[in-house]
């Protein structure tokens, strides 16, 4: 019997370590559709494709996971695979040193005689992208491929097996709007293949225009399920946040001082010799927020890196705080002038997962709490619960270790150790990724009340909703260049697109 | 949530205990197996005096392991630090005391050079400390010229064989334990004011019993036979000020921090290269007092001296809880860990087990307690 639905997820929970972090999430996928998923950052969305794409094996959830009327149980990424389910997540999992083919037949390499059969690897990845009408060497080393490339070199290792599910996990966060048109062009060409596709995205316009279907999934329960038609952009996010658009960000008017930071002519060259800052100036206030807005790639993280003193690589250009010109090489000598910045991955880069609240948020302020290099216990406690208070960071106790804790407290932790140092200037990369909604608006108090104490915010995000409700000016970065500069009244979505994907020739 | 923070809160309590389980398991398979030699007061003496050196290298690697990096060359630089001050008495007529000074110089400078090639240089630790570790082999062969190089000093004979005044030692240990219980108390209440903690509760008050049943029976196993051996009592001290070093400081913040995430270390204003620095010097400095020891204990300078300690110094932290990944550990347990290595060395070396049985033996059990911590990371990723 084949049923109307290629795939149905009935009642699946999940766990982290004694959180539920899905509440027995329903899905139906009717074959041959393109089915969105939608719902804010920890909503639930990318641990239902893992365990769909059999990331976590049956036992580390529960419910059921039907694909053409017949209960699977996968163990492993590959059973999934077998099963015909395909995910091409938002970290493209390629290896940049390897060829095309090499990538796409990664794992199924052909084989003739006991030798690959390089000829024939090459041939079958040239009719993929010629059936897409896509003009890509197979011959060539991933990694000098443009990211909009290497997003179709994924699809196609997706393709060369029998898929019947692909999930596409945030596609076009990385792409240009020329690059994303040609995304959904061959979406639409899978569709009429029969293949269906599920895609996530935050960027509901894509959505709508994209979907047959769309579920919106909040906080770990599936909230709808229903035909394109019956939604608008609107209703999706008031679906999706659970309230009304109207409170999403704290109300706060800018009293702007003097000028805090003034940025001139940063220009960053990375270690390969390409320049991803080019000649940016912009300057900040205190009091103000200052939001950088621009598509991933657009050299925003590498242009706070710089003024930050992290940048590895060459940079040029100066930096005046307080109207004093600064020398600063290194993420101490920020801290010591009274800069902070928080990082966009506080995973890797941010936290020490393993040490305990107390040791992560004095970390950049121990010179404050020690005596001939002994630490004062008792001022250490007592500043680390200031700061707790300060951002509503929820932990049972100080001494747990802060990868127990919640991405929405954990990010607080981040912005904790940055905000104990006393910073004139705080620098905050993507403050609020993958933060639930609650934890979102929380930050965002904290930082309108540091704004308001006369700290100068700078903010790159990529979430526009955020920057145009939170920044008073912003910035728009492409290609490494600064290609706009928007009031907060005179900024829309569109302008800020428009900037960000501005063509040279346009310019 | 609730429910498995209470389980790690007791883990802390546990897993010193489960130690300990294991500790007593192995001392009561060697005691019926040896018909009671083992758990003689004579022998547990000895044991504590074998573990001494094991004890201080495991202080240093324990540093270096929270730091994320390790240290292979530990073992080469206390025997060649060793025959430095066994030369520099025996050949050279040095004051004992000077010559002993210029053995911890020898090994913290061969620590910074370890240092600079691993934090300034970039090249791999692994690579550098294996390569130290054959350089200063070589320099020891070259010392000792295929014979021992024996010491006949008074001071050296009491360092290497002599016992602590039985009333010194235990008024010393017990007003330590008495000192460390008193202030944890009244930390622990500093807490509670600042309501870091809710109240005092049951494991606080287990872990001072433990302490002081531990250095209760320390002392009396040890006032039985002739008093603390010196050297166990410089292992003591060592361990403390180390445990502050690293608990209490900046510098062991800095530590903790660069093993924990050496990016995040780095982004929060901490030198890592300098720390590394550092904590390779301390490593030197500590292999250095091992070389010490090691002299002091056989009067004498060998060739084999120290021979494959840096495997079990590297096997009693990891069975001390402490991890390879970096940013977490405790000296007092990685001690705990060193009991366990010398235990199996002493046993079996009084069973006559042969030193290429004795050989393997370790080396399994290296790998073992490193499969137990991969293992429990697994676990609790």
């Amino acid at each position: 019997m084949k049923s109307d639905n290629v795939l149905e997820l009935w009642n699946i929970r999940k766990e982290f370590s004694g959180v539920e972090v899905l509440h027995g999430i329903d899905l139906c996928v009717r074959r041959g559709c393109v089915h969105s998923l939608v719902g804010e950052n920890g909503a639930g969305k990318s641990t239902l494709m893992k365990i769909l794409s059999g990331f976590y094996p049956y036992g580390e959830y529960s419910g059921e996971l039907v694909i053409d009327g017949q209960a699977v149980r996968f163990s492993d990424i590959r059973m999934a695979e077998e099963a015909g389910i395909e995910i091409i997540s938002q970290e493209l999992e390629l290896v940049g040193q390897l060829t095309v083919f090499e990538n796409i037949f990664l794992g199924k390499e052909l084989v003739k005689n006991g030798i690959l059969d390089s000829n024939q690897m090459i041939c079958r990845s040239r009719e993929i992208f010629e059936r897409f009408g896509l003009d890509i060497n197979p011959a060539m080393p991933v990694e000098s491929l443009g990211i909009g490339q290497q997003q179709m070199v994924a699809i196609a290792k997706a393709l060369l097996g029998e898929s019947k599910v692909l999930i596409f996990d945030e596609p076009t966060a990385a792409l240009t709007e020329a690059e994303a048109d040609k995304l959904f062009d061959i979406i639409a060409g899978l569709r009429a293949k029969g293949i269906t596709c599920i895609y996530i995205s935050h960027r509901l316009g894509e959505v709508l225009r994209l979907s047959d279907d769309i579920t919106v999934i909040r906080d770990g329960n599936t909230i709808v399920t229903d035909t394109k038609d019956n939604f608008t952009e609107d209703g999706l996010i008031s679906c999706m946040v659970g309230r009304t658009m109207e409170n999403r960000f704290p109300k706060s008017e800018c009293v702007c001082g003097e000028v805090m930071l003034r940025v001139r002519d940063m220009t960053a060259y990375n270690v390969r010799g390409k320049c991803v800052v080019d000649h940016v100036s912009f300057e900040a206030h205190a009091g103000e927020v200052v939001g950088i807005a621009g598509l991933m790639g657009s050299g925003r993280t590498e242009l706070v890196s710089c003024i930050f003193g992290a940048f590895e690589g060459t940079v040029k250009g100066s930096i005046e705080l307080a109207g004093e010109p600064v020398s600063i090489r290194t993420p101490a000598d920020a801290i010591r002038r009274g800069l902070g910045m928080v990082v966009e991955d506080r995973k890797s880069e941010g936290l020490a997962l393993c040490l305990d609240l107390i040791h992560n948020i004095s970390m950049a302020s121990l010179d404050k709490l020690t005596s001939f290099g002994v630490v004062n216990a008792q001022k250490e406690v007592g500043q680390v619960q200031e700061m707790i208070r300060k951002l509503s960071v929820r932990a049972s106790r100080l001494t747990l270790p802060v990868e127990r804790l919640s991405g929405g407290n954990q990010q607080k932790v981040s912005v904790a150790r940055m905000l104990a140092t006393g910073p004139k200037v705080l620098i905050l990369d993507e403050p609020t990724r993958g933060v639930d909604v609650g934890a979102k608006y929380e930050l965002y108090v904290a930082i309108k009340e540091l704004a308001k104490a006369g700290v100068t915010i700078v903010m790159v995000s990529s979430e526009l909703p955020e920057i145009l409700g939170m920044a008073d000016r912003i910035l728009v970065m492409k290609g490494g260049r600064m290609t706009g500069e928007l009031s907060r009244e005179e900024a829309t979505q569109e302008k800020i697109m428009y900037y960000a994907t501005l063509e040279e020739e346009r310019q | 949530m609730n429910k498995k923070n209470g389980l790690s809160d007791l883990s802390v309590i546990l897993k010193p205990l489960a130690m300990f389980l294991v500790l007593l398991v192995i001392w009561g398979i060697f005691h019926i197996v040896t018909d009671g030699t083992f758990l003689s007061v004579r022998n547990i003496s000895n044991l504590f005096r074998q573990m001494a050196v094991v004890g201080v290298l495991s202080i240093g690697m324990t540093i270096c392991l929270i730091g994320g990096n390790f240290d292979l060359s530990v073992a080469s630089i206390a025997g060649f630090t060793g025959a430095v001050c066994a030369v520099l008495v025996a050949k050279f007529s040095v004051n004992p005391l000077l010559a002993i000074g210029a053995a911890v110089l020898t090994g913290a400078l061969i620590g910074f050079w370890n240092g600079v090639w691993i934090a300034y240089a970039g090249v791999p630790a692994f690579i550098v400390t294996l390569g130290s570790q054959l350089i200063f082999k070589g320099c020891l062969l070259l010392i000792c010229n295929g014979q021992s190089i024996a010491v006949r000093d008074e001071l050296f004979l009491t360092l290497g064989q002599g016992y602590m005044p039985i009333l010194l030692g235990t008024v010393v240990c017990v007003a330590g334990a008495g000192i460390y219980i008193v202030l944890d108390i009244r930390r622990m209440k500093q807490q509670k004011k600042l309501h870091v903690i809710e109240s005092i509760g049951g494991t606080d008050i287990a872990r001072w019993a433990m302490t002081a049943v531990i250095v209760g029976v320390f002392i009396m196993a040890m006032n039985c036979y002739k008093g603390i051996p010196i050297p166990v009592f410089v292992l003591l001290l060592l361990v403390v000020g180390f445990s502050f070093l690293l608990g209490k400081t900046k510098f062991g913040r800095h530590v903790y921090a660069i093993g924990g995430n050496a990016r995040s270390a780095r982004l929060s204003g901490i030198n890592g290269a300098r720390v590394t620095l550092m904590i390779f010097s301390l490593v030197g400095m500590l292999s250095g007092i091992a070389g010490v020891l090691t002299t002091t204990r056989l009067a004498a300078a060998t060739q084999n001296a120290a021979l494959g300690m840096e495997l079990d110094a590297i096997a009693a932290s990891v069975i001390g809880g402490v991890s390879l990944a970096g940013g977490s550990g405790k000296i007092a347990n990685s001690i705990l860990g060193a009991l366990v290595m010398a235990s199996l060395t002493n046993g079996m070396s009084l069973l006559d087990i042969n030193s290429d049985i004795q050989f393997i033996v370790r080396g399994l059990i290296l790998i073992i307690a490193v499969w137990f911590d991969v293992r429990m990371r697994k676990d609790n990723g």
